[in-house]
Parts: structure tokens; C-alpha cells; sequence
């Protein structure tokens, strides 16, 4: 595990007052003092955990206005847009920790010698790593946030909630712990068949090694340009902006329009000449086809690119708009104390 | 979050433990109970007699013991038949102890005994108590055992000779107990002292 991993909260003994350090997923807690043997307990049936925020405001509207310069958005984003708020927020995320086993059997297809006949290889394969599962545990409207990966200088903290702005958490704990398993048994599943093209057998299991509530710092930026709103989230511990929404750039959008007309019409076009030329044989008529069914493909790719190239939309945000930027994947393999077999 | 002092279910003194280890022995009375779902509780666990006497430092084992039922329905392996008829490869089958190494020890030691002592059932003479020689920390919780010894068997199926396509089995769970195996320590590798193969 890395230290990100190994989360340690201080907590006093309640027999010497000492200082105890608790260690994520461990239930278990020992007074190094006095030697007192304790459980963990927790109202939520996960215990609690915080990330200290390293990122200040400043740090944070800068990285938005790198953001802003980046991507086919607005040209005079930078120039124009104007920060409403900003201010720090902590989301709660569940995290579960687990090892995921697999084995999984099928066949790989292979095509092989000058008739390129197909050949089955049949494969097996175990699985036998470590995985962590995150997820949002609350409502966000529409930030885009999905899931975290906690960085390897990240700062777990106790958690406090006298101190901290954060969203309530809405998701259900066994809901959660549910879905982590899974997802976590259904990647195993994946990662031994990665090479099958058809499975015939697989079977999966998870043992939990830490269930936990995250609250991760971000910082919320909203701003507005001619007249309407943006938003952009700024990890609180990495700088990096992970999810947002932006105008899109209005040149590149009638670039994308004019061309897209241009080159479809001239695809249709060059079919229906070679119609006429050809005087209608099987031949003349099937590039016209094909002609006409590429010309409609790229005037609706180039249609696309410029009705929904209004926004620019960063991270797991809803809605219409240009994607950009990736969404975290949920499940994330730890390449720690692996023992993989595939043949 | 809160913490909840640990108490001898046999005499009621606090425990005491310079280590996070699941048998927790009473510093008081001496009963050993089990760490499970934040209390403590009454458990049986078994020692296996060393085999012969040795110089090095003796430490017992904990390993869950899952009895179970193991019955193959329909497998098929494509390949290497020759090779497990010349090897004559023992099969897992039927019912039988899997051992499931309970203790943070280097994951290759475990792997190999787990294999070894569930495919070679050892024959136990027993102890009543440690004497005095130190136990290794048992890290592993009950619940999971069962699933372990499961994997340990898919394993098996896996790592013997051809490529293993199909499997259809039952695999029920009679019980799960605790069994500590008297093991040396030498240099950094851990050799279990049973006679055993």
C-alpha cells in the first residue's frame, strides 16, 4: 500500500490518554503506551477520513485561467469571463479497499497462414490484486465528479465536521459496499480475460481490506461570460482542474460547420457526375451510394462538432457539449503484492 | 469514531496486546479469544505437536482450517493430459481440510503451504498448550477464509498441466477452525516443523 493508502489518524487512549494511531481498515486499534486493546467503532459503519487542502485560492484561480487558455473554448475567455466565487468544499466519497480474485477461462481467436484461418488458443488466467473502488457519496447537482484517486502526498486528517463545508452524505453505506464489491470482482473478471475473446468460465471474489468515508477538498469556482454561468472544479490537493463547464469557441464551430458542408456536398456531388458519366450502370450508381451515405456521415460528424460545440464540457459533467478531459474510472488496480497467472 | 476497550470474555480483565493480532490472549487468565466484528469472543483453536526438536526459534502458525465439501460436476482442460498422467498429480476433490494460511507472513511461504498441506493432508499429533514459544500474528479474519479456500482450489485447477476451459462445482463449507502449525524460523524463510512429506 502506498502511504496515501495507509491512512493514520491520531486518536487519545481512552485508558492513558496516550496518543493512538489508527490505520485504514483496521478495526483493531492497540495503545502503544499502555497496551490497551480496543475496536474501532463508527455511527456509519465506515470510519471517516480527511484530506488536508494544499491548494489556495490563488493556486486555484490560476490553474481555472490555464484551464480556460486550453481546448477549443472562448478566445477571450481569459480576457473576459469574471470570477463570481470561489470558495473550498469537501466531498465525501465511499472508498473501499480490496483484494479482487479471479479465475477466468475461454479461448483466445487467433488468425493464422495464408488463408488466415481462424485458430481458437485456449487461455486461463488468475487474478490476484489489489483494487480500490471509489465513489461519490452525495448529491452534486451537476459537478462531474464521479470518483478520486487519492494522491501519494496526500494528508489524511481526522475528520472534523465542525470545521469543514462539505455536501451531506446521500448514498446508502451498503449500497455503496455493495457496488464496490462487485465493481471491483467484475474488473478482476476483466483484467483475467483481457485477452479472451470468448469466456467460458470465471468466478470472482473480493475480501475487503478497508471500507471508508473520504471527504476530499476541492475548491468550486464559478464564473460568467456574456451573460451566463460556468462553473470549474480545482482538486484541493493536486491543483488540477477535474471537472467544468466553458463556452465553447464560436470560430472553430463555423470552421467546423463550413467544412463539414463543403465536403459533403462535394462527396455527393462527385457521385451524381459519375451517375451521369457512367449513365447509370451498377457501378456508376454504387459510388453514387456510397457517395451519398459518406456525405451524410461527415455533415452529421462536422453537424455535431458545431451544435453541440456550444460548451465545453470537462470531467463526468451531464449535458450536451463537447467533452474533454477524462472521466476517473472507478476502480483502480494497486500494482502491490500482485500474483497474477495467465497462460 | 470511538474506541472500545476490549475485555476477556472469560474473566472480565482489559486486554492487553503489544500486537494487532485477531487471538488476543488474556494477560489475566490466559484464554485466548478471537477479534471479530469489533468484539471479542469465545474460540477453539488446535496446536500441532512439532516433529522433532530443533535449535531454531519456534513460532506457531494460525491457519484457518475449512472443511469442505468439494464436488466437480463437469470440468474440461484442453491439453496437457499426458503430462498430468506421468506426474500423477493428486486431485482435489471430495472432502477434505483446506488450509488457509491466517498469519502476515511472506506471501510465498503461504501460497506453498496452502497448496502442499490441502493436497497432502498431514497427520497431526496435538498439543495442549504453546509453551512458552511465540505465535505468529494472525491477520486474517474468519469470514474470509471460506472464499480463500475456494480460490485455493481454482488455483489448483489452474496451475496443473493444460489449460482448464470449463467448471461446473459445489463447494459447501462444513466448518471453519483455527490450527496453530509449529514452524522455524531461518534466516528469512519460515519452515513449518510437521512431518510432512
Amino acid at each position: 500500500m502506498t502511504e496515501a493508502q495507509k491512512i493514520l489518524v491520531s486518536m487519545t487512549c481512552p485508558s492513558c490518554g496516550g496518543q493512538v494511531q489508527c490505520e485504514e481498515g483496521e478495526d483493531l486499534v492497540l495503545c502503544k503506551f499502555c497496551e490497551s486493546v480496543f475496536a474501532l467503532t463508527t455511527d456509519e459503519g465506515a470510519n471517516k477520513v480527511m484530506y488536508k487542502m494544499t491548494v489556495d485560492k490563488d493556486k486555484a484561480l490560476a490553474k481555472v485561467r490555464d484551464w480556460w487558455k486550453t481546448g477549443p473554448k472562448a478566445q477571450d475567455l481569459v480576457q473576459t469571463a469574471q470570477v463570481t466565487e470561489a470558495y473550498p468544499m469537501y466531498l465525501p466519497f465511499w472508498r473501499l479497499i480490496a483484494r479482487g480474485k479471479a479465475c477466468v477461462c475461454g479461448i483466445e481467436e487467433e488468425r493464422r497462414g495464408k488463408d488466415n484461418q481462424k485458430v481458437e488458443i485456449p487461455r486461463e488466467a488468475l487474478i490476484n490484486r489489489e483494487y480500490i473502488y471509489s465513489e461519490i457519496a452525495c448529491e452534486t447537482g451537476d459537478l462531474g465528479i464521479q470518483s478520486i484517486v487519492i494522491p501519494e502526498r496526500a494528508q489524511a486528517i481526522s475528520y472534523d465536521d465542525q470545521e469543514i463545508v462539505t455536501f451531506g452524505v446521500t448514498s446508502s453505506r451498503d449500497n455503496a459496499y455493495e457496488a464496490g464489491g462487485r465493481a471491483i470482482r467484475q474488473t478482476a473478471v476483466e483484467d483475467g480475460g483481457a485477452r479472451m475473446d470468448k469466456i467460458y468460465f470465471s468466478k470472482s471474489f473480493f475480501f475487503p481490506k478497508a471500507f471508508t468515508l473520504v471527504y476530499y477538498p476541492f475548491w468550486i469556482v464559478r464564473y460568467s461570460y456574456e451573460g451566463r454561468t460556468y462553473f470549474a472544479t480545482v482538486d484541493g490537493i493536486t491543483a488540477r482542474v477535474v471537472s467544468g463547464r466553458a463556452p465553447g469557441n464560436a470560430g472553430s464551430q463555423s470552421t467546423a460547420a463550413g467544412i463539414g458542408g463543403a465536403l459533403s456536398g462535394g462527396l455527393a456531388g462527385f457521385g451524381i457526375g459519375l451517375a451521369i458519366v457512367t449513365e447509370g450502370t451498377d457501378v456508376g450508381i454504387g459510388v453514387l451510394v456510397v457517395g451519398i451515405v459518406a456525405a451524410v456521415a461527415l455533415l452529421g460528424y462536422f453537424y455535431n462538432r458545431f451544435r453541440y460545440g456550444d460548451e465545453i464540457l470537462e470531467g463526468a459533467v451531464n449535458g450536451k457539449g463537447l467533452k474533454s478531459g477524462r472521466t476517473q474510472k472507478k476502480v483502480q488496480p494497486i500494482y502491490n503484492e500482485t500474483y497474477d497467472y495467465f497462460k | 469514531m470511538l474506541l472500545k476497550e476490549l475485555k476477556c470474555p472469560g474473566c472480565g480483565a482489559p486486554l492487553k496486546s503489544k500486537e494487532r493480532d485477531m487471538m488476543l490472549a488474556c494477560s489475566h487468565c490466559g484464554r485466548i479469544s478471537l477479534f471479530a466484528d469489533g468484539t471479542v469472543g469465545d474460540v477453539s483453536y488446535s496446536i500441532a505437536a512439532p516433529a522433532e526438536n530443533r535449535s531454531e526459534e519456534l513460532i506457531y502458525v494460525p491457519f484457518w482450517i475449512v472443511n469442505a465439501d468439494l464436488n466437480v460436476k463437469k470440468e474440461s482442460i484442453s491439453g496437457g493430459r499426458i503430462s498430468r498422467f506421468i506426474t500423477d498429480r493428486k486431485q482435489m476433490r471430495g472432502t477434505r481440510d483446506f488450509y488457509v494460511c491466517a498469519a502476515a507472513l511472506p506471501e510465498d511461504s503461504c501460497r506453498k503451504w496452502n497448496m502442499d498441506l490441502t493436497l497432502d493432508q498431514p497427520e497431526l499429533t496435538f498439543v495442549s498448550g504453546f509453551k512458552g514459544a511465540k505465535r505468529a500474528v494472525m491477520t486474517m479474519e474468519k469470514g474470509i477464509a471460506g472464499e480463500n479456500a475456494e480460490f485455493l482450489f481454482l488455483r489448483y485447477e489452474t496451475e496443473i498441466p493444460g489449460t482448464l476451459q470449463t467448471l461446473e462445482y459445489d463447494f459447501n463449507i462444513n466448518s471453519t477452525k483455527v490450527l496453530y502449525l509449529p514452524a522455524y524460523k531461518i534466516n528469512d524463510t519460515y519452515i513449518l516443523g510437521i512431518s510432512h512429506e
